[in-house]
């Protein structure tokens, strides 16, 4: 118990152990998880997995992102979005996020494998975005929600993000085609117009590109797969 | 190994003192900074349009720097001066000269403003507690290594063969930070894993914060000070050793209870719920051993103004380490996974468990290292009250509001559908969000009390030494042989 090397070798196992255990124990586990190329449908009647080949046969399950939705997320992580968002919904029988709506089926540890960044959080003042361009309704809407939450609903706790946005004069009495359109009483003053800048574009491209559609085998463990 | 003579206390502290002082100012400055970002971001939790026009401080980064502030400025400055200290006098030596300890600090303070001005520029991370970016974290590593290894080598200079369990409790932390951080960094930052393996490490890495890197040290300094200042002895301090070695090996797993219900393996979630509640032998044991002493004397603890915030935090430690095993049980973490509670928990650990710990330190070590007295002790008493009352608030708002915020969020009517929506949940939580900015901005009072506390304690060494050398300069004794020739002329020399 006196000497150095005991203690110091002692120390290094426990973390050792958790290391090994756990990043290294997980890597090996599901590390090398594969994107599917067959979609999967969800028989209910049957209670079968019905095995859809895609016709073209070029979709990758989960997609990858495009790089305006990549800008956008680089947006979404340095605006701090991750504080009060998650992105992940939990399963149906431990919380209510499908109840809500949040998302057609729970999350999946695939659903992630083509993620550069993974931002499931850790809090969610506000919704799950983990399927959040599945609910929203136009580009338009998403860009009033980001400019003032409060436009859509008088309650929102969102804080807005007005630097996202440009307000400038209206030339030669033609609105820009991206300008923003008000709801009645919220209309920037005569003669201006307010048009997004690039970051919110991408912000709000990001959002809509999260969608999940798709269905994996591992949702129903132990069922049957039939092959069309 | 006696390579060098065992030194006195005195001067010890005489070649600790600027090293270690420069720490403790340096987690002072860091603490404001902190306290200023909490009170911002307690306010845009109620009125989120406050300052939101300014795209420095949105609600995510004040968030973010108040946390990194708190954790890698106050947290870290405070834990190596106290580990430094406590270490050199635990092993009666210093290992080499002082002052390379100002080359690691300035560069860890150079490495934090970096990291900080990174994250208000727009370049932060999406990892928790390693938000600051990645040109930021490699100063941050170079100079904990230059700390970090003066804490060590002093451990293998020590003079005495006996090793105490907070020389244990040191040696441990000072090793698993490094560990921790850089495999975080590049595991998450560097060269990132693949799909959800991610938020595993990132938990793994913030749990290992807590309980491998803070927890030690605010432990050590409680297995030191407590025995010292009431001059007793530990009760049943042999089994102290034991609930070391257990707490090393199950707490670096603890962290993965937080990651009950997300997309990850089943087992790992579970290894962590199940390390958790395991957790409660060496919190028991150490519970045992440092409130065994402390509560049979109670009225020696609240005269004492350093020993009463090691005592409340040791009383936290325990309250935190039963909580901790109650909300890793799938049932409870289902319902307050992702609410306030998981931030309160956080406040439970940073503030009141180990910044107490870290404030009566301060104020036991400080007067020893500058060698003079508290001028007023009722500054200390403020403090004390204000940061406890504060921070039983904001536990008290955070812990029932998050609780609330949970079954509200976990409730469906009959017809299978939620029953409140967010927004409205986000509407009943305003009460205890107002209760935890009431806590905030007592803390943050109870930390300018500190900060005010350690500068004048400083000013006031300062300004006697600059007396002392003003008084040597100007020496009297000619003077009053010129004005005796002057007035007694010859019959002065006469009398000589």
């Amino acid at each position: 118990m006196r000497s150095f090397n005991f203690i110091a070798s002692g120390i290094f196992i426990a973390l050792g152990l958790s290391w090994v255990g756990i990043v290294i124990t997980g890597h090996i586990q599901y590390g090398d998880l594969r994107v599917m190329t067959e979609n999967y449908e969800w028989d209910e009647g049957n209670e079968k997995f019905l095995k859809e080949v895609p016709a073209r046969g070029q979709e990758r399950y989960p997609a990858i992102s495009d790089g305006r939705s990549r800008q956008g997320k680089d947006v979404y992580v340095s605006l701090g979005c991750t504080v009060c968002h998650t992105q992940q919904v939990s399963r149906a029988d431990l919380n209510t996020d499908i109840a809500r709506g949040w998302g057609i089926r729970e999350s999946l540890a695939r659903d992630y494998i083509r993620q550069e960044r993974v931002l499931i959080g850790s809090q969610r003042i506000g919704s799950d975005l983990a399927q959040v361009g599945s609910r929203l309704e136009s580009r338009e809407q998403t860009h009033l929600l980001i400019y003032n939450p409060t436009l859509l609903d008088e309650e929102s706790l969102m804080p807005p993000y007005p630097f996202l946005y440009e307000k400038r004069k209206i030339r030669q009495g033609v609105r820009s085609s991206n300008a923003l359109t008000f709801p009645n009483g919220y209309e920037p003053e005569e003669g201006y117009e307010i048009v997004p800048s690039m970051r919110a574009e991408a912000l709000v491209t990001y959002l809509h590109s999260l969608k999940i559609d798709y269905q994996f085998p591992e949702i129903h463990f132990n069922r049957p797969i039939v092959e069309n | 190994m006696a390579s060098n003579p065992e030194l006195s206390k005195v001067s010890l502290d005489q070649r600790l003192r600027w090293p270690i002082v420069h720490f403790f100012v340096a987690a002072a400055k860091w603490l404001v900074v902190a306290s200023l970002f909490g009170l911002i971001s307690s306010i845009q939790d109620l009125s989120p349009s406050f300052l939101a026009e300014c795209e420095w401080i949105t609600y995510g980064k004040t968030k973010a720097v108040f946390m990194n502030c708190l954790i890698y400025g106050w947290g870290f400055n405070a834990a190596f001066g106290v580990v430094l200290w406590m270490m050199a006098r635990l092993c009666g030596s210093v290992p080499c000269k002082c002052n390379i300890l100002f080359v690691g600090g300035v560069f860890w303070q150079l490495g934090l403003i970096v990291g900080v001005v990174g994250i208000l520029i727009g370049d932060m991370t999406s990892v928790l507690w390693l938000e600051m970016p990645y040109y930021a974290t490699g100063i941050l590593l170079a100079s904990y290594a230059v700390i970090g290894a003066w804490g060590i080598v002093s451990f293998l200079h020590r003079h005495n063969r006996n090793v105490y369990a907070s020389q244990c409790y040191f040696l441990g932390a000072l090793f698993w930070f490094p560990w921790l951080y850089t495999v975080a960094q590049m595991m998450l930052l560097g060269w990132p894993v693949r799909g959800t393996l991610q938020p595993v490490i990132n938990w793994w890495y913030v749990h290992g914060v807590i309980g491998m890197w803070f927890a030690p040290i605010a432990l050590g300094a409680a297995y030191y000070l407590i025995p010292k200042l009431l001059g007793k002895k530990i009760f049943h301090y042999n089994y102290a050793i034991f609930a070391f070695w257990l707490w090393a090996f199950f707490s670096s797993w603890a962290g993965m209870s937080h990651l009950a219900g997300s997309p990850i393996p089943a087992w790992i979630a579970t290894s962590g719920i199940v390390a958790s509640v395991l957790l409660l032998v060496p919190i028991v044991i150490i519970s045992v051993n440092l409130h065994g002493v402390s509560l049979l004397s109670l009225e020696r603890v609240r005269k004492n103004p350093s020993l009463r915030f090691i005592v409340f935090s040791s009383v936290f430690f325990s309250i935190l380490g039963l909580l901790s095993a109650l909300i890793s049980l799938r049932t409870i973490s289902s319902v307050l996974r992702f609410t306030y509670f998981t931030e309160g928990y956080f406040y439970h650990a940073l503030f009141g468990f180990y910044s107490m710990a870290m404030f009566g330190s301060i104020y036991f070590i400080l007067p020893q290292l500058l060698d003079k007295k508290w001028s007023s002790h009722s500054l200390l008493g403020v403090h004390y009250w204000v940061s406890g009352c504060g921070i039983s608030v904001i536990l008290i708002s955070l812990y029932l509001g998050g609780w609330l915020q949970g079954l509200q969020v976990s409730s469906l009517n009959e017809d299978g559908v939620a029953a409140y929506s967010i927004v409205e949940i986000s509407g009943f939580a305003r009460p205890w969000l107002f209760l935890k900015l009431i806590g905030i901005a007592a803390v943050v009072l109870g930390n300018f009390v500190f900060v005010f506390n350690v500068m004048s304690m400083l000013l006031a060494y300062l300004g006697d030494k600059a007396f002392k050398q003003f008084q040597f300069e100007i020496d009297m004794e000619p003077i009053k042989e010129k004005a005796a020739r002057i007035l007694y002329g010859t019959r002065y020399d006469r009398q000589i």
